[in-house]
């Protein structure tokens, strides 16, 4: 949409270069073009997954059930003025929102469905047996909170978490969330990495203490 | 009544998320450490289905879909951000 020149001159004055907001749009190609080389690649993948580590948890059922939840808050939160399937992110920040300022309006769609989610979980647990608190050491506690707190700064920028963007946001072909997803996975790698070196260096300090 | 739906499709979602052990955190570590997990997988078939149903009802005009426009430096850094605060806080 935007010639070269200009294109060339906007990337050095600002940042968000005019990119197209869809994937098909950005390519130049139809919709449904890259759906099907998406879904074929899935296909693949998930052939080969299965042809390398045969595993039998349901994992078939469990996705199918998943996309119909991620279709029934398209279709179900539609009529409440919510578009975006199934997402975190967003309504959290309209939960915390309607806690410290009233001003901000109504609860959204999304942000009941995402406080619906804590229960359902409890529920799940609970109909397994007993559920208790737990707590975990102080050094984990702080690692934990300080990743959430990562997660919400992280997903605010990127507008959407895990959910909202690999998931929901990749299946409408939102430009966006690829960029997000593939910057999550940036993520991911960089602190496994780091875990790794982590945990070769006391390893080499307890074999030290060792001997 | 509206709000109610929401609730409940939300309880659902938790109550399947914990039963499948669905985890995006898991999933994105498989791809990072070419394993291929229960959870890889669930989001693989979960996306598949997604993008042909969303898509279609998309086209139907059963639903709008009105995409975000692209924040390059945003996305990336915060998808980072996010990233590594997933594995901080192995959510």
């Amino acid at each position: 949409m935007v010639t070269p020149g200009a294109s060339a001159v906007a990337s050095r004055l600002e940042f968000p270069v005019a990119l197209s907001p869809s994937i098909p749009e950005a390519l130049g190609t139809s919709t449904w073009l890259v759906v099907a080389v998406m879904c074929a690649t899935i296909f693949g993948l998930l052939l080969a997954f299965r042809r390398r580590e045969p595993l039998d948890r349901g994992w078939v059922p469990a996705g199918m059930i998943l996309a119909a939840l991620g279709v029934a808050a398209w279709v179900g939160g539609a009529g409440a003025g919510w578009h975006w399937g199934l997402s975190v992110t967003g309504p959290t920040r309209s939960l915390l929102a309607a806690v410290i300022d009233v001003d901000t309006g109504p609860l959204d769609w999304g942000a009941l469905m995402v406080a619906g989610i804590p229960a359902g979980a409890w529920l799940a647990a609970r109909t397994r047996g007993p559920v208790t608190w737990r707590t975990v050491p102080a050094p984990v506690f702080v690692r934990r909170a300080f990743g959430g707190m990562l997660m919400g700064i992280g997903g605010t920028l990127a507008a959407g978490c895990n959910i909202g963007n690999a998931l929901t946001g990749l299946s409408v072909l939102a430009l966006n969330s690829a960029i997000a997803t593939i910057g999550m996975a940036g993520g991911v790698a960089a602190a496994v990495l780091i875990e790794h070196v982590g945990r070769a260096r006391s390893r080499m300090r307890l074999a030290e203490e060792r001997r | 009544m509206r709000g109610l739906s929401a609730f409940a499709l939300g309880m659902t979602l938790g109550f399947v998320l914990t039963r499948t052990d669905f985890c995006m955190h898991s999933a994105l570590r498989d791809v990072v450490a070419r394993r291929t997990g229960p959870s890889l997988r669930i989001w693989l078939v979960a996306l598949a289905v997604q993008l042909v149903v969303v898509n279609a009802i998309a086209a139907f005009g059963v639903i709008s879909v009105p995409l975000p426009i692209p924040a390059l430096a945003a996305a990336l850094l915060g998808g980072l951000a996010f990233g590594i605060g997933m594995v901080l806080a192995k959510g």
